[in-house]
């Protein structure tokens, strides 16, 4: 999967790369147990930190996302598919979506607007899923 | 000599200024003279401009340099040797460190990079191993074998002496009593330097793959992996070519027909040169082509990042990395090996770990030709 990040952000280069990675997840380019580049092969193929790219593979483990092993590398842990999320996990994301919503509230979008983003972005990751499915079975 | 030393001069002067010429010609079009520029800028008149300047200076420097290597020939040919390839590079420098700084100060002043949105592209999932062609391998091995078998054939009957080497005039200047190593020593040879062609052409595959401003993913991708067969095949048909020559040149030793030993060294030089312009067209052509021919595997994921619209955003400026536009030296980049600035193929980074071994061993190298025989001439 190529991904794009981008170097003037504000947002952490690893916190980018991380963000792109949870994306590729949910719209089924990742699917569960699709291998990962290594680390150092990423900061090579970017062109950037190692520590960075470790960083954010620090977080997507943390988060139970990839797992790592001497063996087989970083591989996706989960995925859509792979059941419930774990308790802890509902009341902090709860949370981030709280002031994810009140920024675009704040900003003067209409609650019409705000729901129809969010139901055209889950949407279209289902979409994504569902065509990559099928690419894949083919 | 003298003839020997305007020879040399005359044409490593115009090989290596020909190529700084072309050399414009031969980069992506958004690093006008290792500059790297936005995509919307690459028409700015200033750029044509500065090529021009560049290409200007370079001539009338070529030009100048020549008379004086035919002068100094005359009074003192082994200074023509050494300064002829000096001179060259230092005026090679001289024209494109001056000519890529208008572009460079107009880029500043104009602050060509404000509000252009810059990314860094890369995979995440592990792609392909590249795996460079074994045919010619297969071809320059055959020929060996073939050779060996010759000298081996004809060993036995080699008389107890007999020439190495040659004058430039194709007259033996060196005999040699026979053994194997003496016998043997053009095929073996030529063994280690094909051995050594195909090792490199492995080391074309772990270079990064790097994206130029404005490429879509795609097509870096599809870019990288043209250039890196480009590579890989000349590699393997230079491997070939050498492997032919030392044949024809043993095989010419053993059967005593020292005739053949010119044509064969000529033709082999030729045919190395050919492989080596055929080369640097079509890796200039794969890689400022506007469009390189984008191959998406059948079934391959559809990613929101893949399906991003037309309106792409360009490669970061990384001037700042590149010392006069020509050594790289980034210690954030854990690369080794880079894309070249302003020329065909791989550069390294002294930036990383890697890079500086392999640049203290190149100086190592360098120097230790020149002093070691210096040392052992004035103790002889």
């Amino acid at each position: 999967m190529q991904v794009e990040i981008d170097p003037a952000s504000e947002v952490p280069l690893y916190q980018q790369l991380r963000d792109r990675i949870v994306e590729g997840i949910a719209d089924g380019t990742l699917a569960t147990d699709a291998p990962l580049a290594s680390v150092r092969q990423v900061a090579i193929a970017f062109g950037i930190n190692v520590a960075t790219v470790s960083k954010g593979y620090d977080l997507l483990r943390a988060e139970g996302l990839i797992r790592t092993n001497r063996k087989s590398g970083s591989v996706v842990a989960r995925g859509p598919e792979s059941g419930p999320p774990a308790p802890t996990f509902a009341g902090e994301w709860m949370g981030r979506l709280r002031t994810l919503l009140a920024e675009a509230v704040d900003q003067g979008m209409p609650d019409a607007g705000i729901r129809g983003a969010v139901s055209d972005t889950l949407d279209t990751f289902a979409r994504r899923r569902e065509q990559n499915r099928k690419g894949a079975s083919s | 000599m003298t003839a020997f030393a305007i020879v040399f001069a005359v044409a490593f002067v115009v090989v290596i200024g020909g190529i700084g010429l072309v050399m414009p010609a031969l980069v992506p079009k958004t690093l006008p003279l290792g500059v790297s520029v936005p995509a919307a800028r690459v028409d700015e008149p200033v750029i044509a401009s500065a090529v021009r300047w560049y290409r200007t200076v370079l001539v009338v420097s070529i030009l100048i340099l020549l008379v004086v290597c035919v002068a100094l020939a005359f009074p003192s040919p082994s200074a023509t040797i050494i300064v002829a390839p000096l001179a060259t590079l230092a005026l090679f420098g001289l024209s494109y460190v001056t000519a890529r700084s208008r572009i460079r100060r107009a880029k500043a002043d104009g602050d060509w990079y404000q509000g252009v949105s810059t990314r860094l592209a890369a995979d995440v999932t592990p792609s392909a191993r590249f795996r460079p062609p074994v045919v010619w391998l297969a071809i320059a091995g055959a020929v060996l074998v073939v050779v060996f078998a010759v000298g081996v054939a004809l060993y036995p009957g080699l008389p107890h002496t007999f020439p190495t080497h040659w004058g430039a005039d194709g007259t033996p200047n060196v005999y040699s009593t026979k053994s194997v190593w003496s016998a043997f020593g053009l095929p073996f040879t030529g063994t280690i330097v094909v051995l050594g062609f195909y090792g490199l052409s492995w080391l074309v595959g772990v270079t990064p793959v790097r994206r130029t401003a404005s490429d879509s993913p795609d097509q870096a991708r599809a870019r990288a992996a043209a250039v890196r067969h480009v590579t890989a095949s000349s590699l393997g048909q230079l491997s070939v070519v050498i492997a032919l020559g030392f044949g024809a040149m043993a095989i010419a030793t053993w059967t005593g027909a020292y005739a053949w030993i010119m044509p064969a060294t000529i033709g082999m030089l030729v045919l190395l040169l050919a492989v080596v312009v055929a080369m640097v067209v079509r890796y200039a052509r794969s890689l400022t082509r506007p469009d390189a021919p984008v191959v998406v595997p059948a079934g391959a994921p559809v990613s929101a990042q893949d399906a991003a619209p037309a309106g792409r955003s360009d490669a970061p400026d990384d001037d700042r990395y590149w010392k006069g536009g020509m050594i790289y030296v980034n210690r954030n980049d854990p690369a080794t090996f880079v894309p070249k600035r302003f020329g065909v193929g791989w550069t390294i980074n002294l930036g990383s770990p890697g890079g500086m071994v392999f640049g203290i061993a190149m100086v190592v190298i360098v120097v230790a030709a020149i002093v070691v025989p210096i040392i052992v001439r004035s103790l002889n």
